[in-house]
């Protein structure tokens, strides 16, 4: 399990986890739909155009049953690997927002992972960014966060939901956790 | 479209065998893709019972597509 594998520290607890917004999923989901059904639609076209041409012997298709049985089902089976394929995708990608850090999990194809992470009291900056009219309508976006440290790291995913209120929940968790070291600090002065 | 109709003078037996042939790649194909997939979801799931779902719902529609080819080329 993922969970196991980003070694929580002592006294860190996951505050939300967080998947790219359902659009996103649909969105892709529906275009590999659409590739599924054009045999169909050219079966139709097909017959549509015996309709009006009688001798343009396409007719000759239809008497290839079993064949163009087993075609259609491998496409079919083809594009349902697809739709695993994509679903995948959309699923292994997460921020997880902890109470001391936020992991960015980002699956590109099966065989790139990308995963990095930042400390809450290293975050510089988070900038969102609603673009376009669906975006805007159903309310997700691409969060930036920027780190200072060493070497200035940028963590970026387009696609997620609520930008502002995940936003809001990075700084309170980072406002807090500064609190918590000022508290402490000022205790053991 | 003209490539199909060309095809109506391919010899039927050497039809059925370019798709038996085409029939045991697409299952070796599948059967990495589903061990692949199935090492994903298990590994970083969030939790165990959406990897159980997915790969349940990705056997049984694959099944279906798989009676159907093998079915078609019985009756080849």
């Amino acid at each position: 399990m993922l969970v196991e594998k980003i070694k929580l520290t002592e006294n860190e607890q996951i505050i939300k986890l967080i998947r790219k917004h359902w659009f996103i999923l649909f969105s892709r989901t529906v275009s590999v739909i659409f590739i599924a059904l054009l045999p169909i639609f050219a079966l139709i076209g097909f017959a549509a155009v015996e309709s009006y041409l009688p001798d343009s012997k396409l007719s000759a298709i239809y008497s290839y049953g079993a064949e163009m049985t087993f075609l259609l089902a491998l496409w079919v089976l083809l594009n349902w690997m697809m739709l695993f394929h994509v679903w995948t995708d959309y699923y292994l990608d997460v921020w997880i927002v902890t109470n001391r850090r936020v992991v960015v999990i980002d699956q590109r194809g099966l065989f790139n992972r990308v995963i990095g992470s930042f400390r809450l009291e290293r975050l510089q900056d988070m900038n969102i960014e609603i673009k376009g009219l669906i975006a805007t309508a159903l309310n997700y976006g691409t969060i930036e966060a920027q780190t200072a440290g060493g070497s200035e790291e940028e963590f970026r995913t387009a696609g997620l939901p609520d930008p502002r209120a995940i936003k809001a929940l990075i700084v309170e968790a980072a406002d807090k956790l500064e609190n918590h070291y000022h508290v402490h600090h000022d205790a053991t002065a | 479209m003209v490539s199909m109709i060309e095809a109506s003078a391919m010899p039927s037996e050497l039809t059925s065998q370019i798709l038996h042939l085409v029939f045991y790649v697409i299952t070796l194909v599948f059967l990495f893709h589903s061990v692949v997939l199935g090492f994903h979801w298990f590994a970083y799931s969030t939790n165990k019972r959406t990897p159980m779902v997915a790969l349940a719902t990705y056997l049984i529609g694959s099944a279906v597509c798989f009676m159907v080819m093998a079915g078609t080329l019985s009756l080849m």
